[in-house]
């Protein structure tokens, strides 16, 4: 009867894998042994594993320095193994399988693969990185009414660069950590993709509030912002190497409301409840881009009247 | 912030030259022993730790009647519980007053004696004296004991609305509610505050008049916020009363008209950046403003009114970066007068676009706050910006009005939008 043994490191990673067909099986540190682990905690003779009397398999500890454990910790002396048994050699832990063991079934091919694959590319990168450049020069020199120099674009143009660096060095050590593939221009051109993204929805909102449709817009942002978010963390836990879709569900939006609350409660820490000044949007843009039709002004006099009311209501709220 | 009416807290040295000195101190000095038991320093007594939290002056009006400034008690009227009020009379020692009437658009109080403090009583004049005539003030700067500071008496102060009369002479923290007696020793003022630098100023005699006219009998505690609320609200009525009454002088800024000196209350200065050779853009302001507040607490003024106007044309911009300066200016905008948590609620905005100039299009936010202890009152705010529809001028106008009621604010603000194009 075949079987299989896999060596596991102190990670819970499967180091190694063999396959037995002879019987009985040693194991230990010596070179004698069937399988040879090096661990200097192991003896030389440590555990056999073999057949008895009635075709079943088990394992004999063989006297060695630090026991033969199972996975409740209980002392092996001489115990049944069923397939996918775990066992501690002192601190290193194998697992006995049957060759007939069932295995996980297999995982789809997501359909974020192709585009996966294609945000990985370096040509991409190569023209979303221009273009990130391009963008932020130009909205240097259209969003200031001074005598512009473009000298002074370089030294926070060289921070901006480092800090969008961030995010796929960020990733590419975590994958590193957990020996899965980098992915490092996938990360950074998926975080160059979302700050596009981000420039378009803030003007968007820069619009809407140039039109005053709204006074204060706080909530605005967050409309957008927040599917963004998980969006761009769904996909980077995708490039990462999480292929359980569930999971990924579950951890993008974990992260997304962390991120949010925690923001939230930084903001809130700095908010007083008092401020001797109006807070209100100042947002401007060319005529052309007036999309609302004016308001006259008689109605614009009657509409405050209903701030006075207001005012009264929180004055004696407080 | 207005610098004139710091009141009383800046600090002045008395130099007179001394050959006047001399004629003057002969005056002086006898006035001062006459009166020496008819002023007193006012003390406001924190109950908690029985010690004073502000001093003034006080002069006897009648047999136990006594005035002095309504900001040296402020504190005791805003908290009567926390505070309570003592004379210092030279003879018979600390004496307990209560507040009998206050006057709080002028700046002045009357605080009754329990007992009869059988003093010599100060006349009112009959007659003003004429500028440049001889006045003393009698008080107590600084806690450094009563004394008599001569000066000189120089009328009403120029474009004011709550009339001020002007002292030439030292007026220092401390003397507020002393009096100011011509050389016969009658009431021709009563000392308010300095601007530093011999200009001294009194509240002129005719607000005492009226005042101890309508006092009778000592307030209850619980009519004295609805009392300042009452002044407050009939002081800003004839305030906006005789300025919407009349018709407004324009002028003309860039393409627009606006109005300034809307009264002669109201007194503009004038700035441009053209001798700044690298801007990118010609902006030339107006700011006009009401020289004068009225005191309610250390933390809130009120009654005052600012306008401002800017005018923004470009010279090389393009009309994104002309945004992005029009954004700029329309951001940070502040309240003219000072005003805490415990005053006022905050502002609530709101923001439209509205009809336009022939061309072009007109950005307007208009903010109000309540008062939280007068909710008949407000602060007013409002914020435009004009704009050419080819993108190559704007007009901001700006402004402010503590203190008003509902009604006035409104007819204000739709004035303002008629007139300034």
């Amino acid at each position: 009867m075949s079987f299989v043994i896999q060596v596991f490191n102190r990670s819970d990673r499967v180091i190694a894998e063999h396959k037995f067909t002879q019987k009985p099986v040693t194991i230990g540190r010596g070179f004698n042994n069937d399988l040879r682990l090096t661990d200097p905690h192991i003896s030389a003779e440590h555990a056999r594993i073999d057949l008895d009397a009635n075709g079943q398999l088990y394992i004999q500890d063989l006297n060695s320095l630090n026991k033969t454990k199972d996975c409740f910790g209980g002392q092996v002396s001489r115990n049944i193994i069923k397939s996918g048994d775990d066992f501690y050699l002192a601190n290193t832990r194998i697992r006995v399988l049957s060759l007939n063991h069932t295995v996980a079934p297999a995982i789809k091919l997501s359909a974020l693969e192709p585009l996966a694959e294609r945000l990985t590319s370096k040509k991409l990168t190569v023209f979303l990185f221009s273009l990130f450049l391009v963008g932020f020069v130009l909205l240097g020199y259209f969003n200031q009414f001074e005598k512009f120099e473009l000298k002074k674009l370089f030294n926070p143009a060289v921070q901006l660069t480092l800090s969008v660096f961030m995010w796929p060095v960020f990733w590419s050590l975590l994958s590193r950590f957990f020996k899965h593939e980098a992915r490092f221009f996938g990360h950074l051109n998926t975080l160059l993709l979302a700050i596009f993204t981000t420039q378009v929805i803030s003007f968007v909102t820069y619009l809407l509030q140039f039109n005053a449709l709204f006074t204060t817009a706080w909530w605005l942002d967050y409309i957008f912002s927040i599917p963004l978010v998980a969006c761009t963390l769904y996909l980077s836990l995708y490039l990462f190497g999480l292929t359980d879709s569930r999971k990924r569900l579950f951890r993008s939006a974990l992260f997304t409301l962390i991120f949010f609350t925690l923001s939230e409660i930084s903001q809130g820490v700095n908010i007083r409840d008092f401020s001797p000044t109006p807070e209100y949007t100042s947002a401007f843009l060319p005529s052309h881009f007036l999309i609302r039709p004016a308001l006259d002004s008689e109605d614009f006099i009657e509409q405050s009247e209903s701030l006075y009311s207001a005012a009264q209501q929180t004055a004696k709220d407080e | 912030m207005n610098k004139l009416f710091i009141i009383l807290m800046l600090f002045a040295v008395s130099i007179s030259s001394r050959g006047q000195a001399e004629t003057l101190s002969n005056t002086a000095d006898s006035l001062l022993k006459t009166y020496q038991n008819s002023v007193f320093q006012v003390q406001l007594i924190e109950t908690q730790s029985g010690k004073k939290s502000a001093i003034g002056s006080a002069f006897l009006i009648a047999d136990n009647q006594v005035v002095t400034n309504f900001h040296v008690v402020s504190a005791w009227v805003h908290n009567p519980k926390l505070y309570h009020i003592e004379i210092i009379h030279q003879q018979h020692g600390i004496i307990k007053v209560s507040l009998q009437n206050f006057d709080v658009i002028n700046d002045l109080a009357v605080l009754t004696a329990d007992k009869n403090l059988s003093s010599r009583t100060f006349a009112l004049a009959d007659v003003l004296p004429d500028q440049g005539d001889k006045v003393f003030s009698i008080g107590n700067p600084h806690d450094y004991g009563m004394m008599v500071i001569p000066g000189t008496y120089n009328g009403i102060t120029a474009n004011s609305f709550y009339q001020r009369v002007n002292f030439t002479g030292s007026i220092n923290p401390g003397m507020s509610g002393g009096p100011a007696i011509n050389e016969a020793g009658h009431i021709i003022g009563v000392n308010v505050a300095t601007a530093g630098n011999q200009m001294g100023f009194l509240v002129p005699l005719t607000h005492l008049q009226t005042l101890l006219k309508s006092t009778s009998v000592p307030l209850k505690h619980s009519a004295l916020k609805g009392k300042i609320e009452q002044q407050l609200l009939a002081s800003q009525n004839r305030f906006f009363g005789e300025i919407l009454a009349t018709q407004w002088q324009t002028s003309q800024l860039g393409r627009h008209q606006i109005v300034t000196e809307l009264t002669p209350y109201v007194r503009c200065w004038g700035y441009s950046n053209s001798d700044k050779k690298d801007a990118l853009f010609e902006a030339s302001e107006v700011n006009c403003r009401s020289q004068e507040q009225i005191f309610i607490n250390p933390k809130l003024r009120t009654g005052n009114i600012e306008i401002e106007y800017s005018y923004i044309k470009q010279d090389s911009l393009n009309s994104f970066q002309f945004s992005q300066l029009l954004k700029a200016s329309f951001s940070g905008v502040a309240p003219g007068n000072a005003a805490g948590k415990t005053d006022v609620s905050n502002y609530h905005c709101q923001q439209d676009i509205i009809t336009p100039p022939p061309e072009g299009y007109q950005k307007s936010l208009y903010c109000v706050r309540s008062y939280k202890k007068y909710p008949q009152l407000f602060d007013v705010l409002y914020l435009a910006v004009s704009h050419s529809s080819n993108n190559q001028d704007a007009l901001l106008s700006h402004y402010t009005l503590a203190g008003v009621s509902q009604p006035n604010a409104k007819r204000f603000l739709r004035r303002f939008i008629e007139v300034v194009k």
